[in-house]
């Protein structure tokens, strides 16, 4: 990591610009590549999970790493720059949202789309058909969820606190509690079953 | 987050609840209250559970669709950053070039409007120059020396062992700060031209890591260019000038009292300088001796009540040390992977392990050399509470596939495969079984009761950190035996365990569970492993396979829901 921001080495840990000049700025583009390099994967697989298309997700993801850039060479601090960045996006998708007026989260057709691509490996044929049946049971309880709480398990997965979610969705944290509680105590019985 | 209610009509907490619970995300009071009702309450235990398994239900779900491969784009990125950093200094400057052609618009103010153009490009130059780094360089060394005078007047002595270096030549220096201190004797090998390396970059050998003379080195120095970088833990100052001599010089500073903690001075074309801090210790001025300090030796405060011998270390200090060296060996993931060990002998804090990774063997030196009172040893001598304790890392599985494993997983390729994983799994649980086990054997109820209450809290943190680490591989490594285990019990027709008071004994202190979960871990190996290997004997014994599939049953029911629990108890009564 650089040395010209405070952290203890790992990406995840609360980072500042220490005393922002024109010779820090080849550090911020070095440490905002690495912070790229190490979670734009994660980013990108959760906007097309959230329903961006590929070019999208990749459109909004250099665009929330450049808004990175600018606030840290502003000298304010990020505590957890993944938690930051995916708060970015759902904000930048809420634009898309209101620009295109489409859903937040999946749409149907999306979201039969991804399930058919789920992929079950087992080592033998017979394993394999008991893993294609479980993915097919999660696969019919992922569908019933509501749209809330398919955005809310998401982000939780993506590890972002409730308490975060809650102030990104404008809701108090009982609620997206609430929610998130029926929706695993749903698919933790589906596991019971299988 | 502060609940008012907690309890739904029949006293149990409401799912969301017990999730915000499970994320961390209750307030103490709260979170308290509940882990006391989740103790006696196994249906709220169960709905924890399956909390738990919704969730790795959504996390199995995200990470099986297929997505396409995301296309890195970092040169593009670095691009757009460039222009963006480029863009936002040159716009700030037309911003402000605009702003200033607007207002002194008119011919008569063209003389005055080419002056304020000169000043403001100046004004530019210094703003996004040096010198707002210079001023940060001078507010860090003034609140330096601030912190090094209020030690003085709160009686407080500074005492560090230095160790500077300059080429092949080593000295190594103990230093007292805040008190009067006699004159060191010079080290004998120091020539003229080391003493004038000295004398340049304002190096005193009884005291050289001193912010003053770092402070009044750079004061002296007109042309000077001085930068600012920091970690979490410290804050460099890096000067560099344009003398004839020294070429830059830097001073580190431990953020979290400003205490000096290392300096560097560079040469043009001679042997830089390397100061750096090996240990450090703080005591009343009344326990400093300066008889002793005289002679470079470390300095034997008065033994206090709370000493644990006549070297004056107090018993707290040394408490402290081993925790923050127990942290830090957890931090690095050696104490169960590489069995470190530690021990206590005259007033110091030794540790040992196995680890032959040189990487890990470095950042373990490296760490303990942060830590006041730690040495790395070779030999055990009095070893403390659980250090004895016998490290199973050994794995009882057997090396060849039994064949009755053979033909449920279709092949000797494929049994082997399952052993190995097996194997690996076993040993990673048993390991960190055995390194919670020690911890709870060193730091038993009756200790932790005498420990002060921020040294409770942080082995109580290391512990859940253990534990947590132990309920992962220990539920990878049933995870991966459960499905041939359960075939051999359908097979033979042995019943699951019961359910019954003694097999979970509700909720428990850590240091109970890592007594009980080590032995368990233990048994179900043995037993499954015996199972495993009985396969290759072909001789049918019904009643022992019973038996045998029985204690393996009996042991992975026993961890699944007592060790696996969310039910553990952390405090001191």
């Amino acid at each position: 990591m650089a040395q010209a921001f405070s952290g203890s080495g790992h990406h995840d840990t609360a980072v500042r610009l220490v005393g922002a000049s024109p010779h820090m700025n080849e550090e911020l583009t070095r440490y905002v590549s690495e912070l790229y390099q190490e979670h734009s994967r994660s980013l990108f697989r959760h906007m097309m999970l959230s329903g961006s298309s590929a070019a999208e997700a990749d459109d909004l993801i250099q665009e929330a790493f450049l808004r990175l850039c600018r606030h840290l060479g502003s000298g304010q601090q990020v505590d957890n720059p993944k938690s930051w960045l995916l708060r970015v996006l759902h904000n930048f998708r809420i634009d898309q949202v209101r620009k295109y007026k489409r859903e937040l989260t999946l749409e149907q057709p999306e979201f039969d789309f991804l399930v058919s691509q789920l992929h079950a490996t087992g080592p033998d044929a017979e394993q394999q058909l008991i893993a294609d049946e479980k993915l097919e049971h999660l696969q019919e309880a992922i569908a019933k969820l509501t749209p809330r709480q398919y955005q809310y398990l998401l982000l939780r997965a993506d590890g972002l606190k409730l308490r975060e979610i809650a102030e990104l969705f404008r809701v108090t944290v009982q609620t997206v509690s609430e929610s998130c509680a029926r929706a695993m105590l749903e698919l933790g019985r589906l596991s019971d079953e299988t | 987050m502060k609940r008012k209610r907690w309890q739904d009509q029949q006293g149990h907490p409401p799912a969301d609840l017990l999730l915000l619970h499970i994320e961390g995300e209750l307030e103490r009071s709260d979170a308290t209250q509940l882990s006391l009702h989740l103790a006696q309450c196994p249906s709220c235990r169960q709905l924890c559970a399956q909390l738990e398994l919704g969730g790795s239900q959504f996390a199995a779900f995200q990470q099986s669709v297929v997505l396409p491969e995301a296309a890195l784009r970092l040169g593009a990125l670095q691009e757009s950053l460039r222009a963006a950093q480029n863009a936002r200094s040159s716009g700030s400057l037309a911003t402000r070039l605009r702003a200033l052609f607007t207002f002194h618009s008119g011919p008569r103010f063209a003389l005055g409007t080419a002056s304020a153009l000169i000043a403001l490009i100046a004004g530019l130059s210094w703003y996004l120059g040096t010198p707002r780094q210079s001023v940060y360089a001078s507010q860090i060394l003034a609140d330096a020396v601030h912190a090094s005078d209020a030690m003085t007047a709160k009686s407080k002595v500074l005492h560090q062992k230095v160790r500077l270096q300059r080429g092949n030549l080593i000295i190594e220096r103990n230093v007292h700060h805040g008190r009067s201190t006699a004159q060191q004797a010079k080290e004998p090998s120091i020539d003229a031209q080391f003493q004038h390396a000295l004398d340049l970059a304002h190096i005193n050998l009884d005291d050289p890591l001193n912010a003053n003379d770092f402070a009044a080195w750079r004061a002296a120095e007109p042309r000077r260019n001085d930068k600012v970088n920091g970690t979490a833990q410290s804050v460099t100052i890096s000067t560099r000038v344009k003398g004839e001599e020294i070429a830059e010089s830097s001073l580190t500073l431990s953020r979290s009292d400003w205490r000096p903690i290392a300096r560097s001075v560079e040469f043009r074309g001679e042997t830089p300088i390397e100061i750096s801090e090996e240990s450090y210790d703080i005591s009343d001025v009344a326990g400093s001796s300066p008889d002793l300090a005289a002679h470079g030796l470390a300095a034997s405060p008065v033994p206090s009540p709370n000493s644990s011998s006549a070297t004056g270390v107090s018993i707290d200090e040394l408490e402290t040390s081993e925790i923050d060296l127990r942290e830090a060996l957890n931090g690095l993931g050696a104490e169960a992977s590489a069995n470190a060990r530690i021990w206590r002998a005259d007033d110091e804090v030794y540790y040992q392990s196995d680890a032959t990774d040189p990487g890990l063997l470095q950042k373990l030196k490296l760490a303990a050399r942060s830590i006041p009172h730690v040495t790395p040893g070779t030999e055990k001598s009095a070893p403390l509470p659980g250090e004895d304790h016998a490290v199973s890392g050994s794995s009882p599985y057997p090396p060849n596939p039994a064949s009755e494993l053979e033909a449920r997983l279709g092949g000797p390729q494929q049994a082997g495969e399952f052993l190995e994983t097996l194997r690996g799994r076993y040993t990673r649980a048993i390991a960190e079984a055995a390194a919670l086990d020690k911890l709870g054997k060193r730091y038993p109820l009756e200790t932790m009761k005498r420990l002060p209450p921020d040294l409770q809290t942080r082995v109580n943190n290391l512990a859940a950190t253990m534990l947590s680490a132990l309920q992962h591989d220990s539920a990878e490594y049933i995870k991966t035996l459960s499905p041939v285990m359960d075939d051999f019990a359908q097979e033979h027709r042995v019943a699951a365990a019961g359910d019954d008071a003694a097999n979970v004994p509700g909720c428990l202190h850590w240091q109970e569970n890592a007594a009980l979960a080590e032995p368990r871990l233990l048994s179900l190996g043995e037993t499954t492993s015996r199972l495993l290997a009985r396969g290759q004997t072909l001789v049918p014994e019904p009643a022992e396979t019973e038996q045998l599939i029985g204690e393996s049953l009996a042991a992975r029911s026993f961890l699944q829901r007592h060790l696996m629990s969310t039910c553990q108890v952390f405090g001191s009564n």
